[in-house]
C-alpha cells in the first residue's frame, strides 16, 4: 500500500509579533514553528497501515526552509520518502485551493492508495486543503476520521467519520482515497531530537513549482481568493481580569462560586 | 450568476440548527442583489421543510434513500450548479461541510473561504472574514469568482426564524457504483459521569502539562465541590476518560459556573461551554481566546491558583 502522507511546519505566534509590511501576514521572525499537531497523527496512521500492508509512506510539504524539520520528524517516525516543495510563501497565500492544487500534482505522480491529510492546521485552521486536494484529484474522500479499519474488503477502508458529541459514521470507501484525520486516531510514537536531527536529509527530494509545471502567480489568480489585509481583533475580551496577591484572586473566585451557585 | 445556496446538514432526521444560521448569513446578501435563496438537504421533504424560512425561495429535498454521503452530495450540488448557476454554495463549517466543500470548490474552480464569521457583499465581491492563529489575529478575504464556495463557522450567526413560503422541490439522486456507502453509526461509550447535570465545572486543559498533575486537581474538584472535565487534548493522550470531554466532538453544558484551568479556549471547546452562567478562567496566556468567552479571567499560574482554592475552601 502506497500512502502519501500531506503534513505541515505550523507557526504559533510570540507573544510579541509583527504582521508583515504589507499587512496580510505575519513576520516569520516573530513564529514559532513545530510540526502540525493532526499531523502526526496521520503520519503515524500511515506507518502502522504500511506495517500491515508492505507499503510505502511518502511525506510532502510545501513551504520554505522551516518544512525541513518537518520532514526530519516523519522520517524520524518511520517514513520512507520526504519531498520538499519549495515556496516562499506565494502559493500559501493564495489560501487552501492553491496549495491543494500544488500537492495534488504532487500526489498524482507518486499514484498512492491512500493520501492523508490532518484535518487542520493549527495556524490557518482552514480545515480544508484535504479535501479540496481530493477535489482536484477526483478521488473518493472523507474529513474528521476518527476511525481507520483496514481489515474489510479488499481495496477499501471503513472509515469512521466524527459528528458532535463522539458520534462515528461509519463508511466504507472504495481505495484510491483520501482522508483528513482527526486527533486522538492513535498514539503517535514518540520520536527523540536526535533521532529527528540524524534522520537524513540524503532522503528529502527537493522540488520546484515549475518541476510540477506549476506557477506561484497562476495558482493564486486562480484561486479567485485574496487575503487584502490581517488585522488584531479589537476589544473582544470580555472577562473582568482578577488581580492582587494569590490569596486575594483565590477569595474572589470563592465568592464569585459562592454566589452563582447559591442564587 | 446568481442565486446563493444553503447546503443544510441532518442528524437523526432533524436539520441542525447550524444550518439555520446560514440562512441569516444568506438574506442580507440576496436581498442586495434581489437574488434567490435556495436551501438543500439530503433528507424527506418533512425534515427539509424546517427550512421553510422566511428568506428562502425554494427548499430541494434530496432523496437519495441513504445516509449523508460525499458523493451523493457532492452529485446534488453538481447537478444544482449546473441548472440554477448560482453565485454562492453557503455550508457550515461542521462535519459534512468539511467533507464536501472544498472539493466541491476545487472541481467547480471556484472561489473558497472556511470557516468564516463575518460575509459581507459588495458590488460583485464577497467579503469573508475569518480567524487566524487561533483567533489571536483576523482577516478579510476578497472573493471575486463568479462562483464562491464558503464554510460559515457555527454560532457566527443567530439561527433564521419566521414562517416562510418556499417552493418545495424532490429531486432524486443516485450514484451509480458508489465509491462511499454507509456502513452504520456508532454511539460514544457511555459514561456514568453527569456533566450536563452538573451546577459546577472544573474543566482542565493543556496547560496542566503531565498527566501526573491531574491527581491533584481531581482532589480539588472533590474538595470545592465540581465534577471534573476537560478539554479534547487530554482526552485524546488518554489521560482523562471520554465521558469528561467538554467540546463540539464531547458535551455540551451550561452549567451555574465553569472553572477553566489551562485552558486555552480552541473555537471547537468553546462550542461546548461558552452557554455557562458564569466562567471563570485562568490561564498564562493574556491573549487566551477563552479570555474572549470567560467572564472572568486570571493571568497566572494555575497550580497556584488551585493551591490557594483547595486551602482555603
Amino acid at each position: 500500500m502506497r500512502i502519501v502522507v500531506a503534513i505541515k511546519q505550523v507557526g504559533a505566534l510570540d507573544d510579541e509579533f509583527e504582521l508583515l509590511e504589507d499587512e496580510r501576514g505575519v513576520d516569520p521572525d516573530f513564529l514559532d514553528f513545530s510540526l502540525n499537531e493532526w499531523d502526526r497523527f496521520s503520519i503515524e496512521e500511515a506507518l502502522q497501515l504500511r506495517d500491515r500492508a508492505n507499503g510505502e509512506v511518502i511525506v510532502v510539504s510545501l513551504g520554505d526552509d522551516e518544512v525541513d524539520q518537518a520532514l526530519r520528524t516523519a522520517l524520524a517516525m518511520g517514513a520512507d520518502r520526504a519531498i520538499h516543495v519549495v515556496d516562499d510563501g506565494s502559493v500559501e497565500a493564495g489560501g487552501p485551493l492553491a496549495v491543494a492544487r500544488v500537492l495534488a500534482e504532487v500526489a498524482r505522480r507518486e499514484r498512492p492508495d491512500l493520501v492523508l491529510f490532518g484535518a487542520q492546521a493549527s495556524d490557518m485552521a482552514y480545515g480544508a486543503t484535504g479535501i479540496a486536494t481530493a477535489g482536484y484529484l477526483e478521488v473518493p474522500h472523507v474529513a474528521l476520521v476518527k476511525s481507520i479499519d483496514a481489515d474489510g474488503r479488499h481495496g477499501s477502508l471503513v472509515v469512521g467519520r466524527e459528528l458532535e458529541g463522539g458520534v462515528l459514521q461509519r463508511l466504507e470507501v472504495d481505495l484510491p482515497a483520501l482522508l483528513t484525520v482527526q486527533s486522538g486516531l492513535n498514539e503517535p510514537r514518540y520520536v527523540t531530537m536526535r533521532a529527528v536531527m540524524q534522520a537524513g536529509t540524503a532522503s528529502v527530494d527537493e522540488l520546484e513549482l515549475s518541476d510540477l509545471g506549476l506557477e506561484a502567480d497562476q495558482l493564486c489568480a486562480g484561486s479567485g481568493a485574496k487575503l487584502v489585509r490581517m488585522f488584531l481583533p479589537t476589544g473582544t475580551s470580555s472577562a473582568e481580569m482578577l488581580t492582587g496577591s494569590l490569596s486575594e484572586i483565590a477569595e474572589k473566585i470563592h465568592s464569585i462560586v459562592h454566589k452563582a451557585l447559591n442564587r | 450568476m446568481s442565486g446563493i445556496i444553503i447546503v443544510a446538514e441532518v442528524r437523526d432526521g432533524e436539520v441542525q440548527n447550524t444550518s439555520l444560521e446560514l440562512i441569516t448569513a444568506a438574506v442580507p446578501l440576496a436581498r442586495e442583489t434581489g437574488e434567490e435563496v435556495t436551501a438543500i438537504a439530503l433528507a424527506e421533504p418533512p425534515i427539509a421543510s424546517a427550512l421553510d424560512i422566511a428568506g428562502v425561495n425554494r427548499v430541494i429535498a434530496v432523496r437519495s434513500g441513504g445516509e449523508f454521503n460525499p458523493q451523493v452530495v457532492e452529485r446534488a450540488l453538481s447537478d444544482l450548479i449546473a441548472q440554477r448557476s448560482p453565485r454562492l454554495v453557503l455550508f457550515s463549517h461542521a462535519p459534512d461541510g468539511m467533507s464536501v466543500a472544498p472539493a466541491l470548490a476545487a472541481q467547480h474552480r471556484a472561489g473558497f473561504a472556511s470557516d468564516v464569521i463575518e460575509l459581507d457583499q459588495q458590488g460583485e465581491t464577497i467579503t469573508a472574514t475569518r480567524e487566524f492563529y487561533g483567533g489571536k489575529l483576523k482577516a478579510e478575504i476578497e472573493l471575486t469568482k463568479s462562483l464562491t464556495v464558503v464554510t460559515v463557522r457555527s454560532g457566527a450567526f443567530a439561527a433564521a426564524e419566521g414562517n416562510g413560503s418556499a417552493e418545495l422541490v424532490e429531486v432524486e439522486v443516485t450514484v451509480d457504483q458508489p465509491r462511499i456507502r454507509h456502513v452504520d453509526f456508532v454511539q460514544p461509550p457511555r459514561s456514568d459521569i453527569d456533566l450536563a447535570g452538573a451546577d459546577f465545572v472544573l474543566s482542565l486543559g493543556r496547560g496542566i502539562g503531565d498527566r501526573e498533575n491531574l491527581h491533584e486537581l481531581q482532589a480539588l474538584a472533590d474538595r470545592i465541590g465540581a465534577t471534573l472535565a476537560a478539554s479534547r487534548p487530554l482526552v485524546d493522550a488518554g489521560w482523562i476518560e471520554s465521558g469528561r470531554q467538554i467540546g463540539q466532538s464531547g458535551q455540551r453544558v451550561a452549567p451555574r459556573v465553569y472553572l477553566a484551568l489551562g485552558i486555552s479556549g480552541a473555537v471547537q471547546h468553546l462550542t461546548g461551554m461558552r452557554d455557562a452562567e458564569v466562567i471563570i478562567a485562568v490561564n498564562t496566556d493574556p491573549t487566551a481566546p477563552i479570555f474572549g468567552v470567560a467572564h472572568y479571567g486570571v493571568v497566572g499560574d494555575l497550580f497556584e491558583i488551585a493551591r490557594e482554592l483547595g486551602g482555603t475552601a
